[in-house]
Formats: structure tokens, C-alpha cells, sequence
């Protein structure tokens, strides 16, 4: 067999090799699966800007509480309120930050979820 | 047209996924069979491709180019299905394949379902990136720089799989054809 010939015959012999799907409610269960998906990642949406508020009045709840403990100079269960506010001034950029990263990568990319 | 639904989808209309199912699912389902050599592990991917490519529609830049890219989903979904089944055809790479003679004349004289039969079997028995190549080249009509584009094999890689896959499939017709004539004359 020459290159031409043997090229036109795996052809003829490829065309008989043609497949349909087989399962007749494939189309029904995947568009099933598809609107479970499209559901779950609309509520996921909904909790990440919900995610957002809750960080922003964390955020400002924060900064309320750091200019109150500044302005304080009592003793607080024994603790020196400079003490105190150096302590509260750590948690409150720890958890700052890493919230803020988490919630940044999830918006941007919701498949870490 | 694939664009026009795609934009109803990412608009929130998910009853426009449909389109592209009943568009594509046929195609990929001869493209995942021919890599997975399964009928129930070729829905698990073509399923699987679906879906990953509804979650990821809003990822594709050029809306024109679907077809492209949920191929290549669906390409590279089949070769991990196979992975993690461990199915693989595993055949030494250097191994010489025999030339045929011409078996045309005695193919065409079975009947069409015969023809089928042997074709399809003998697709099951050659390598899962030489049918892939024969699928691509000769029913989708992928070019070699399309080829190269969905499976990301380098061009002589896909020249040499092709080479092979059509001296391979010869072979396979040709060996099931001689085994069925044995059978069937005893």
C-alpha cells in the first residue's frame, strides 16, 4: 500500500469508527449537575460579600477599640494599659492581615474554596 | 453561535449550557472513548469536562474559541481518568510493527456493522495517544497545528504518533479480520 492509498483507506476505516453518546439521560443528568454547580457557586458568592461586611465592621470595631485602650490609663486585671494596647495592637494586624489575605485569595480565585 | 450562548450562561442563564452539551457531547464522546477504551469511563469524563468547563467559562477569553478549549479539557481529562485507572496500553515504543498486505477487497465485503465491529475493537487495542491522533486527524479534521494545540505534544511527536497510529490500526484490522476468518471457518 502506498502513503496515499493507506491514508484514504485508515480514513474509510476511521468512519466507521464513529461514536454517539450511548446513555439517553446523559443531557438530563448533566444539566443537573450543571444547576447544582451554578447554585452552589451563587450562595458562595453571597457568602463572600457577606465575608466582606462582617470583615469591614471587624475592621472598624477594631480601630475603635485600639483608640479607646490608648486613651485608657487604668490597670486591667493587673495588666498596665500600655501593655494592653501593645497586646491588642498585634492581635488585632494578626488577624487583619490574615483575614484579609484569605479573603482576597477566595475572591479572587473561588475554587480554594 | 457557541458565543452567544456562552454570554447567556455567564449572564446567569444556566438552561443555555444545554446547547453546547447537545452540540458537543457526541464528538467528545468518541474523543474520550478513544482514549479510555470504555463506554462507562468515557461518560465519567465527557461529564467531568462538562462541568469543569462550566465552572471555568468565565476563565475563557475568546468566546469563539469553545470548541478548542473544551477539548482540551476533555483531552486532558481522559488521560488522567486513564492514569488513575491504570489502563494504559503500555507498548515498548521501539517495537516494529509488520507491514500489511492489502486487506481492502476482503474488508469490503463484510457487512457495514462487521466493518464497525472490527474498527472500533481493533481502536480499543492500539495505544490511547495513537487513536487519539487517528480521532483528531481524521473525524474531527484537526490540523497538526490544532493537534499540537489540544493534545500539547511537540509537532515531530505528533507526526510520529499519527505515522504509527495508521500502521497500527492496519495491523489490528488486518490480525482481528485473519482471527474472525479462522473462527468463523471452523
Amino acid at each position: 500500500m502506498n502513503l496515499d492509498h493507506k491514508d484514504k483507506f485508515v480514513r474509510e476505516l476511521m468512519e466507521k469508527s464513529e461514536r454517539k453518546m450511548p446513555f439517553d439521560d446523559f443531557e438530563e443528568r448533566l444539566m443537573q449537575q450543571v444547576y447544582k454547580e451554578a447554585k452552589t457557586s451563587s450562595s458562595f458568592l453571597k457568602d463572600i460579600k457577606l465575608s466582606w461586611f462582617f470583615f469591614t465592621i471587624g475592621t472598624i470595631f477594631g480601630l475603635v477599640l485600639n483608640i479607646l485602650v490608648a486613651e485608657m490609663n487604668k490597670t486591667i486585671f493587673g495588666i498596665p494599659s500600655q501593655r494592653l494596647l501593645l497586646i491588642v495592637q498585634v492581635l488585632f494586624v494578626m488577624l487583619l492581615l490574615s483575614q484579609f489575605d484569605r479573603l482576597i485569595g477566595l475572591t479572587k480565585n473561588p475554587k480554594r474554596q | 453561535m457557541d458565543s452567544v450562548y456562552i454570554q447567556n450562561v455567564l449572564n446567569g442563564n444556566t438552561e443555555d449550557f444545554r446547547y453546547l452539551i447537545r452540540k458537543y457531547k457526541d464528538l467528545a464522546f468518541s474523543v474520550a472513548v478513544s482514549v479510555v477504551k470504555n463506554e462507562f469511563d468515557a461518560e465519567e469524563v465527557v461529564q467531568e469536562a462538562f462541568i469543569k468547563a462550566f465552572k471555568n467559562l468565565a476563565s475563557l477569553k475568546d468566546k469563539s474559541f469553545f470548541k478548542t478549549w473544551f477539548y482540551r479539557i476533555l483531552i486532558n481529562e481522559a488521560f488522567k481518568s486513564l492514569e488513575k485507572k491504570k489502563r494504559a496500553i503500555i507498548l515498548p515504543t521501539n517495537q516494529n510493527l509488520p507491514e500489511v498486505e492489502d486487506f481492502e477487497e476482503p474488508f469490503r465485503g463484510l457487512t457495514v456493522e462487521e466493518q464497525k465491529y472490527l474498527v472500533t475493537e481493533s481502536l480499543k487495542k492500539i495505544p490511547a495517544k495513537e487513536s487519539l491522533s487517528l480521532q483528531l486527524f481524521y473525524l474531527e479534521e484537526s490540523s497538526l497545528d490544532e493537534m499540537i494545540n489540544l493534545t500539547g505534544w511537540s509537532e515531530s511527536n505528533v507526526k510520529v504518533i499519527l505515522h504509527r497510529a495508521r500502521k497500527h490500526l492496519l495491523v489490528v484490522v488486518n490480525e482481528m479480520m485473519e482471527n474472525e476468518l479462522i473462527v468463523s471457518k471452523s
